[in-house]
C-alpha cells in the first residue's frame, strides 16, 4: 500500500502508513503529529455535544461543596444549585486494549504488530479525547488485566497514558470480561467505552460483557484490529499454522484453502457488525495499514 | 485365469507407486508458521476438510488406476473367457518340423505321422473366420483354411533338410503380428535340441512334441576324399560314425556297380581306406550303415573323378610355382607337357598370371582378346587386402600385390575374390590369377594351401571341370555359367547357368554343361539332424518368452488360446480414459476452489 500523501505537499502522518508514521518517532511524538494532522483536517470537533462550554446545574444535595453553589442563582431565585463542572459533564472514555499474545503478530516485516498498531491507535484516541477536555483511560488486559488507568482529561494524564501504552508489552492469553467488568468500575457515570482488540476470543462472552456495559448506558466502540494477512490468507505451498497464543495447529494448503478461508472471515466480520449494531454499539475493522488518520475517524464516526 | 501378450512390460506397474510415493512426499512435514487466526482456519475447515481429503485420497486412487490400466493396457492383458466354445476370429501359424530327424520311427509309427495327426487335430479347431498358415521345413508358408491346409498336410512327408525352429517362430510370429488379430504359433515337432534357436518377441507360441523319448541314433558324421582328381591307382576315403555310445557298428563301403568291402568301425574314430584299380570317369563311393531308427543318415555318397595326371608345362623362373609343380610332378598329380600352360597364355588350357612388367599388360590383353577370352587385366593396385574364401581357396590369404580382373562383356565363371573384385577367373578353359604367384605379390606361396592350390587349377578348373564340394540340403549354391543341367538321384533337371540352385535330396549331383560333365555336387542331411536328443520343456519356454509346452496327444486342444481369452486392451484403454477424465475433474475442482 502506497502513502496517500501527494508528492510535493509536507506529509500529514496522520495519513502516512503506520509503519512509516512509527518509524517518525517514539508513541507520544508520533500520536501527537497524528492528532494534529487528524484535527487539522476535520475543521470541526470531532465530539459535537460534549463542548467544554458547557455547564448545567442542578439542585444542591447534602453533601455537595459548598464552594460549587451558584450563589448569584441563589440571589435571584431563592433556590440552592451547584454549578456542574466541566469534568464532570465531559465525556468519559476508557480505552480498553487487547495485549495478548495474538496481538504481537505481523504478517509482514512492513507492517506494526497489531499490539504496536493498536497502542498508538489508542495514544491518539486519547489525544483527541483530551484536546476536547474529554477524559481517557486505559485498560490493559492479556489473561488478565495489567493496567488500569483512570479516566482523565489532563495532558499530564495523556502523557502518562502513552508512556504506559509505550510500555506494554503482549501478554499470554486472552480473556476480556474482567478487562470490561473492571471498565465498569472505571466508569460510575455513563460514558465511552472503545474495545480495541483483534477479537481472537470467544464472541459471545465478549459480547456479554460489552453488552452489560451497554445496558449500563456507556457508549460502545469496538475496533477490531487485523492484519491483512489475516482478512485474506496469502496463496503458499501447504504450511502447518501454529497459534502462538494457544498452540493450536493446523495443517492445511493456502492454494487450497484460501477462498474458504476468506468466506469464513468475512462472516466473523460479518457476525461481530450484526452482534454490535444489534446491542446499539459501533463496530469497525481497522487493518493494520490503515493510516491512523484514516483509523480514528473511523473510530469517531468523523 | 489372466495372462499377458508382453509381459515384461508389467514392469511398469512400477511406475504404479509414483503418484503413491508423491502423496507420501506432499505428507512430509511442512513448514510451521505462526498464524494467530488459526481458529479462523479451523472454522474454514472443518466443514471442507473431510471432503477435501476424500477428494485426494479419490485422486490418489484414480491417478493409480490410470497408470495400472495403461501398463496392463500396454502388456496386453487377456482373461480366459468363461464358458465360450467358439474362440474369436484369430491367426494361427502352424510350424510343422518335417525335418530330417521327423524320420524317425518310434514305437514302429514315424515321428511324421505323429506330427500331422496332431497339427489335424490342432486344424479341426479352427473356424472359418480365423486366418491360418502352414510352415514347413523347406521354408514355404502357405495360407487358407483348414480344409486347404488339411490337404497340404496329406502331402507332407519327411524333408531330409533342416529347419531352424527359432526362425520360423519368428516368421509366424511376425504372421500373426500382421495379421491384427489374436494369434499364436503352433510349433509341432520333435522339438530337437540343435533345431531350437531363440525368436524375439511376440504371440504365444504353444510347442507340441511326443511323448515318447527320441530313439537311439547312428549316422555317417562325415565322409571325404583326398585330393581329386583321383588317379587311376585310386586315392583315400576318410569317413566316421556318429552314435551314442561307442559299440563297433557294421559299415558296407561300396562303389556304384562295383562291389564293395565291409568295416567293423568304432564310433567316433575317422576311418581312412584306400580305394584303388579304378578307371577314369566319374565313380560314386557311399558308405552305409545298418538301418535304424532313422534311415536318412544311414548312408551317405561322394562323387569321385578318376583321370590322368594333367600335363603342364610352367615356366621355371617363376621360382615358387617351379617348385611347387616338382613337388606335385614327384607326387604324381602332375606331369610335364603341353596340355596346360602355366603362367602365360598358350593354345590350350592356360593359367594365365600378371605380367611383372605392367607395360606388357596390353600386349597379354591382346592376346587374349586374340583368343576371345571374356576377362583383361586391368589396372595394378597396391594394398594390404585378404582374399574372399572360396572352394579353391578356402583359407584368407594376404594379397599385398594384384591387377584388377576386367570383364570384356562376355560370360565368365569368377572363381575366388579379392576384397569383394574378381581374382581368379576362367573362360572357357583359360584361368586369368589377378596375382602373381609370388611373395612380393602374395603370402600364398608361403602357404600350405599353395599346392592344393595349384593342384586345383591345373587338375580341374584349368580342364573346365568345377572342383566337388559337399552341400548340405536344403542349401543354395550358385550354378557355374557352364552349367546347364544337373543329374542327380531323380534324374537330369534343366537348369540355368549362374542361377540359384537348392537340392533337397541327399545323394551326388553331377553338374553337365557344354556336352561334359563339368562337376559334382555332393548333398548330405545335416549333421545335427542326427542329433535326436530333445531339448527341455524350460529350455523351449526360455528362448520362446511364454511359450506353452505339450504333448502331441493332448496340447492340440490348447491351441487357439489366444482367441479364446478376452483381449482386456481395449477395455482398459477406456477405463484409463475414464480415469484421465475423472481426475481432470476432480483436479479442476480442486483448483477452482484456489
Amino acid at each position: 500500500m502506497t502513502s496517500p500523501v501527494r508528492s510535493g505537499r509536507a506529509p500529514r502522518p496522520d495519513l502516512l502508513l503506520p509503519a512509516e508514521v512509527a518509524r517518525l518517532g517514539g508513541l507520544e511524538v508520533v500520536t501527537s503529529g497524528i492528532v494534529e494532522g487528524f484535527l487539522a483536517g476535520l475543521h470541526r470537533s470531532p465530539r459535537r455535544g460534549f463542548s467544554v462550554e458547557f455547564a448545567e446545574h442542578r439542585q444542591y444535595q447534602p453533601g455537595d461543596e459548598p464552594r460549587y453553589v451558584d450563589w448569584k442563582l441563589l440571589g435571584r431565585t431563592d433556590r440552592l444549585y451547584v454549578k456542574q463542572f466541566e469534568e464532570e459533564t465531559n465525556l468519559r472514555a476508557m480505552l480498553v486494549l487487547d495485549a495478548s499474545a495474538s496481538m504481537a503478530w505481523s504478517g509482514s516485516p512492513d507492517r506494526l504488530t497489531k499490539l504496536d498498531y493498536a497502542s498508538r491507535l489508542a495514544a491518539a484516541l486519547a489525544l483527541v479525547l483530551v484536546r476536547q477536555r474529554d477524559a481517557a483511560g486505559l485498560v490493559t488486559f492479556d489473561e488478565q488485566v495489567r493496567t488500569i488507568l483512570p479516566a482523565r482529561a489532563r495532558v499530564a494524564h495523556w502523557h502518562q497514558l502513552a508512556q504506559t501504552l509505550a510500555e506494554t508489552r503482549a501478554g499470554m492469553g486472552t480473556a476480556a470480561e474482567p478487562a470490561l467488568q473492571q471498565v465498569v468500575g472505571a466508569l460510575r457515570r455513563r460514558g465511552m467505552v472503545v474495545f480495541i482488540s483483534d477479537l481472537l476470543l470467544d464472541r459471545e462472552l465478549a459480547m456479554k460483557a460489552l453488552r452489560f456495559l451497554r445496558h449500563r448506558g456507556h457508549e460502545v466502540l469496538v475496533l477490531h484490529i487485523a492484519d491483512p494477512a489475516e482478512l485474506t490468507l496469502a496463496r503458499g505451498e501447504e504450511t502447518r499454522f501454529r497459534d502462538p497464543e494457544t498452540g493450536k495447529a493446523v495443517t492445511l494448503s493456502p492454494s487450497e484453502w484460501g477462498d474458504a478461508y476468506q468466506r469464513t472471515v468475512e462472516g466473523v466480520v460479518r457476525a461481530w457488525g450484526i452482534s454490535c449494531r444489534a446491542a446499539g454499539m459501533r463496530y469497525a475493522v481497522v487493518p493494520t495499514d490503515l493510516p491512523f488518520g484514516v483509523a480514528l475517524g473511523r473510530a469517531l464516526g468523523a | 485365469m489372466i495372462g499377458f501378450t508382453t509381459p515384461w512390460l508389467l514392469f511398469g506397474l512400477i511406475a504404479a507407486a509414483i503418484p503413491i510415493l508423491l502423496h507420501l512426499v506432499q505428507r512430509r512435514e511442512p513448514p510451521e508458521l505462526s498464524f494467530p487466526a488459526v481458529r479462523y482456519l479451523e472454522d474454514a475447515t472443518r466443514d471442507h476438510r473431510r471432503r477435501i481429503k476424500l477428494r485426494h485420497l479419490l485422486l490418489l486412487a484414480v491417478r493409480t488406476l490410470l497408470i495400472v490400466a495403461l501398463v496392463l493396457a500396454a502388456a496386453g492383458l487377456t482373461v480366459r473367457r468363461g464358458g465360450v466354445v467358439r474362440h474369436a476370429p484369430s491367426a494361427l501359424v502352424l510350424v510343422l518340423d518335417n525335418s530330417a530327424s521327423s524320420g524317425a520311427v518310434i514305437d514302429g509309427v514315424p515321428v511324421v505321422t505323429s506330427l500331422v495327426a496332431a497339427a489335424r487335430a490342432v486344424l479341426a479347431r479352427a473356424t472359418s473366420d480365423d486366418r491360418l498358415w502352414l510352415l514347413t521345413a523347406d521354408g514355404a508358408v502357405r495360407g487358407g483354411t483348414a480344409a486347404d491346409l488339411g490337404k497340404e498336410l496329406d502331402a507332407v512327408g519327411v524333408l531330409p533338410v533342416r529347419l531352424d525352429l527359432g526362425v520360423a517362430v519368428a516368421t509366424g510370429r511376425d504372421l500373426v503380428r500382421g495379421a491384427g488379430r489374436p494369434g499364436e504359433v503352433v510349433v509341432v515337432s520333435d522339438l530337437q535340441r540343435t533345431a531350437l534357436g531363440a525368436a524375439r518377441e511376440g504371440s504365444n507360441v504353444l510347442a507340441l512334441r511326443p511323448d515318447a523319448a527320441p530313439p537311439a541314433n547312428r549316422s555317417i558324421q562325415s565322409l571325404s576324399t583326398s585330393a581329386q582328381p583321383w588317379g587311376t591307382d585310386g586315392g583315400r576315403l576318410t569317413f566316421a560314425v556318429a552314435a551314442a555310445d561307442t559299440v563297433a557298428v557294421p559299415v558296407a563301403l561300396r562303389i556304384v556297380g562295383r562291389s564293395g568291402r565291409d568295416l567293423l568301425v568304432t564310433p567316433g574314430v575317422p576311418q581312412t581306406q584306400r580305394v584303388s584299380g579304378l578307371t577314369p570317369g566319374w565313380l560314386t563311393l557311399t558308405v552305409s550303415l545298418p538301418p535304424d531308427e532313422l534311415r536318412s543318415d544311414d548312408v551317405q555318397s561322394v562323387a569321385v573323378r578318376v583321370a590322368p595326371p594333367p600335363a603342364v608345362r610352367w615356366e621355371s623362373s617363376d621360382r615358387f610355382v617351379a617348385a611347387a609343380f616338382e613337388v606335385l610332378r614327384s607326387d604324381g598329380r602332375v606331369r610335364v607337357g603341353d596340355a596346360v600352360r602355366f603362367g602365360t597364355l598358350g593354345t590350350g588350357a592356360s593359367v594365365v598370371l600378371p605380367p611383372e612388367d605392367p607395360s606388357r599388360i596390353g600386349a597379354v590383353n591382346r592376346g587374349l582378346a586374340a583368343r576371345g577370352i571374356d576377362w583383361r587385366f586391368g589396372a595394378p593396385v597396391a594394398g594390404g587386402e585378404r582374399s574372399d574364401s572360396s572352394p579353391l581357396l578356402p583359407v584368407a590369404e594376404r594379397i599385398g600385390r594384384r591387377v584388377t580382373l576386367e570383364s570384356a562383356g562376355g560370360s565368365g565363371d569368377v572363381l575366388a575374390t579379392v576384397a569383394g573384385q574378381p581374382w581368379l577367373v576362367r573362360s572357357g578353359k583359360v584361368l586369368l590369377v589377378g596375382s602373381r604367384l609370388d611373395t612380393a605379390w602374395s603370402s600364398l606361396p608361403l602357404s600350405a594351401g599353395f599346392l592344393p592350390f595349384l593342384d586345383a587349377l591345373v587338375s580341374r578348373a584349368a580342364e573346365g571341370v568345377l572342383t566337388t564340394s559337399e552341400l548340405v540340403a536344403g542349401a543354395e549354391l550358385r550354378l557355374p555359367e557352364a552349367v546347364s543341367a544337373v543329374v542327380g538321384p531323380a534324374g537330369s533337371v534343366a537348369v540355368e547357368g549362374g542361377g540359384l540352385w537348392r537340392p533337397r535330396t541327399p545323394g551326388v549331383y553331377h553338374l553337365v554343361g557344354r556336352g561334359d560333365t563339368l562337376g559334382a555336387i555332393t548333398v548330405t542331411v545335416d549333421p545335427r539332424e542326427s542329433n535326436l536328443a530333445r531339448a527341455a520343456d524350460g529350455d523351449v519356454r526360455a528362448l520362446w518368452s511364454g511359450a506353452t509346452v505339450a504333448s502331441l496327444t493332448s496340447g492340440p486342444r490348447r491351441a487357439f488360446t489366444a482367441g479364446s481369452r478376452g483381449d482386456l486392451r481395449g477395455a482398459l484403454l477406456v477405463l484409463a480414459l475414464c480415469c484421465a477424465l475423472a481426475e481432470t475433474g476432480l483436479a479442476g475442482r480442486a483448483g477452482r476452489r484456489n
